[in-house]
């Protein structure tokens, strides 16, 4: 008899202890609805929740106005759509985000939609992990209302994948008190990279060695420096990093040199080095940078913060052609999902034209229907007709598989430009170089 | 004759169900570690033969992740790095926190209070620490900058900086793993006996021979422990450079793990990333064993 206990006893610990890490599976469901004392309640309320598709919605970033945006829209949906029931996630934005969907799909727990940008797109719709959206929108009648840009951003290839809810394009932000005090018209900020230049170096100041005041803010280091280079040799007439069709890397051509070069040329004139994954750390912040790149949440921010009420937006730069970056945030249906009917509503939803435009209430976000833009602009003539200049003539990160390599590539290259330790024509060769054998390997 | 085989039997029965017993006891111990363990390593080493990418069905490539290794110049400097921290903050980190230690074994109503102050670091989360010292370091607001002003010097870019950021984080890690050490080794302290100080004393030993003839040679076993299992964590570092330089600038701060995270949680690499981990593990292997072999003496002290 004790030879058995013995063996049960340690079955017994190693159930128990597989059981503490099992996850939230129906049987214990079931075990807790069978343990309450109104068990008959209990059934039909069961009964009533497995009549409900539960969805799960994961969104990118931690705002805390977004976030209250979007569980008053997810309320709302839920009370037009009573058969759907939604929870709600948010990851903050970067690496944490990327290695919590990587995670989901490899577990077999992704969310059944996702808000991310754009350049996610590249890497994960050859992976399935985004699902195909013609067979919806073919029925959409909002399609043709849609900013064509903002669809064709949302494509890969012919195939559309996601819809657009928040454009993100990189706009010129500048200082007006700093551009006064420097004799510059605050009125009128630079247009091209002549201007950039001769502003940038009068509104630099330093003491001894070390700057205390730059007039273009750009970043030493950090996973965005990417996103400045795109802009300049894009102005320089260069399609992207990467030719999306042909696979061709462009990031070391003669023009795309140039726009190293031209930032160099701004950092030696004097600037204050910051890592741009600690956006604390940004100079234009703090009143510390005259001019920099941000899109419209970071004006929003920054015009409640130290340089409130002293900032204004300008038109993209134009050099062989005005063009800038613009990021997009999408909404991703799962290619895992059981429920794709139910997710495209919740889509679908949200790019209704009401929300939108509450979203632009709420927010500040750019409406991305044609219905909408005369009274868009009208709202707010001065910025928000900056603000579609730069959505018309903005791109995105190239939407290719090895794009995470691209950034990596191109990121470390700008790192060494700016700190001085290779030329950029080097350094851009290299990156090529490291580009091109991903694209070898794919 | 019969009687002699019946005890012999007796024995072997009770000697099997004490056996059994043990094996009983243990088994949920073993259990847990074959299976978050052991298994996990079989794994990795498996998957660092592959090109495994997360998705797809991994596909055997047999040394190709290792000869790639070796050509990776990232994956070289991170290892460059990895034991530059090390010996960068191990040594220090042992140093003071038997400094503090020695400092603090001694009757006083305020000891409590600094060694809970010393040792309140080591029980904060990384990542809280890593945002604090953040602040601390942030050339604009930050407080060591505010200092320097204060004082009259230029300020500094602190993490900004290719040749400083790696002092950067390893101040931090000294200052957040100190009391750790100091805690052990204050437990070290309370086992080595009364009477061998007093027989120094009698001989006018000063305080610092004694430190150097008592206290420091029986503190050996302590220093080993907090030796090895320094090795083992320093080796491991990753949330700090995550948090505060992520690896930069110029990849003068990225670590071993900090690249296995990049490759295989941003790259997709997974199998790149496998091939790194067993090198790491090796590498953690042998280094703990040459300290075994080589830095194990003197443990057999006897003043019973």
């Amino acid at each position: 008899m004790k030879k058995m206990i013995m063996p049960l006893c340690a079955a017994l610990a190693a159930a128990t202890i597989l059981a503490g890490c099992g996850g939230k599976g129906e049987p214990q469901n079931a075990a807790l609805a069978g343990d309450s004392g109104a068990e008959n309640g209990a059934v039909q309320t069961e009964t009533v929740q497995a009549e409900k598709t539960k969805l799960t919605f994961l969104r990118v970033g931690t705002e805390p106005e977004r976030k209250a945006y979007w569980e008053s829209a997810v309320a709302a949906f839920l009370a037009a759509n009573p058969d759907i029931e939604i929870e709600y996630q948010e990851c903050g934005y970067g690496d944490d985000f990327e290695t919590k969907l990587n995670t989901g799909f490899a577990s077999g727990t992704a969310p059944d939609i996702i808000n991310f940008t754009m350049a996610s797109m590249g890497t994960r719709v050859p992976l399935g992990q985004y699902a195909c959206l013609d067979e919806y929108a073919a029925q959409w009648d909002g399609k043709d209302d849609f900013m064509e840009n903002a669809l064709t951003l949302g494509s890969v290839g012919d195939s559309l994948y996601g819809i657009a809810v928040f454009p993100d394009p990189r706009i010129l932000i500048y200082n007006t008190e700093l551009f006064a005090e420097a004799g510059l018209n605050p009125a009128a900020p630079p247009a091209n990279w002549e201007e950039l230049l001769e502003y940038h170096k009068k509104l630099v100041k330093k003491d001894g060695d070390n700057v205390i005041q730059t007039g273009f803010g750009i970043p030493t280091s950090g996973t965005n420096m990417q996103h400045y280079l795109s802009v300049f040799i894009e102005e320089n007439g260069v399609k992207n990093l990467v030719d999306e069709e042909s696979h061709q890397v462009l990031c070391n051509t003669p023009e795309a040199v140039e726009a190293a070069e031209f930032l160099k040329e701004i950092a030696d004139a004097g600037i204050i080095r910051w890592d741009s994954n600690n956006s604390d750390q940004n100079p234009f912040a703090s009143g510390l940078a005259a001019m920099t790149l941000g899109n419209m949440t970071d004006f929003h921010n920054w015009n409640q913060g130290a340089v409130s009420g002293k900032i204004a937006m300008a038109s993209p730069l134009t050099h062989k052609r005005q063009a800038t970056f613009c990021g997009m945030g999408f909404m991703f249906m799962s290619g895992e999902t059981p429920h794709k009917d139910e997710a495209w509503r919740f889509i679908e939803f949200i790019a209704s034209p009401d929300e939108m435009w509450r979203r632009y209430e709420e927010l500040g976000v750019t409406p991305m229907r044609e219905s909408l833009r005369e009274r868009y602009v009208a709202e707010n003539p001065e910025n928000n007709g900056i603000i579609y200049e730069s959505i018309n003539c903005g791109t995105g990160s190239p939407k290719v598989a090895y794009a995470n390599s691209v950034y990596n590539a191109v990121n470390d290259a700008m790192e060494r430009v700016m700190y001085g330790v290779e030329d950029p024509a080097a350094a851009l060769d290299t990156a090529a170089a490291e580009i091109q054998k991903e694209i070898d390997n794919q | 004759m019969a009687g002699q085989q019946s005890v012999k039997k007796f024995r072997r029965t009770r000697g099997q169900v004490y056996d059994n017993c043990a094996y009983a006891m243990i088994f949920p111990a073993y259990f847990v570690f074959t299976i978050f363990i052991l298994v996990p390593i079989g794994v990795v080493f498996y998957y660092s033969i592959t090109n495994f990418n997360l998705y797809s069905k991994p596909e055997i490539v047999g040394a190709l992740n290792y000869v790639n290794l070796i050509k990776d110049a990232d994956f070289l400097i991170s290892v460059q790095n990895t034991l530059f921290y090390t010996i960068f903050t191990l040594f220090p980190q042992l140093a003071l926190g038997l400094l503090a230690a020695v400092l603090l074994y001694r009757k006083s109503r305020l000891l409590p209070v600094f060694r809970t102050a010393f040792y309140l670091p080591n029980v904060m989360s990384m990542v809280c620490i890593s945002m604090v010292w953040l602040w601390i370091y942030d050339p604009t607001f930050g407080v060591l900058n505010m200092l320097l002003k204060t004082f009259g010097f230029s300020t500094k870019q602190w993490l900004q900086d290719p040749d400083m950021a790696m002092f950067c984080v390893i101040l931090m890690s000294i200052w957040k793993s100190c009391g750790y050490s100091m805690v052990i080794f204050l437990s070290g302290l309370t086992s080595i006996p009364d009477s061998l100080y007093e027989a120094a004393s009698l001989d006018g030993a000063n305080p610092f021979r004694k430190f150097l003839h008592i206290t420091w040679p029986m503190l050996r076993p302590t220093t080993f422990f907090l030796l090895v299992t320094g090795i083992v964590n320093s080796f491991s570092v990753f949330e700090q450079v995550n948090i505060m330089t992520g690896g930069g600038p110029l990849k003068m701060t990225t670590t071993i793990v900090h690249q296995i995270y990049r490759r295989g949680f941003l790259e997709f690499k997974m199998g790149y990333a496998s091939a790194m981990s067993v090198v790491l593990l090796a590498f953690s292997v042998l280094v703990t064993v040459f300290v075994f072999k080589y830095g194990s003496k003197g443990q057999d002290v006897d003043v019973s």
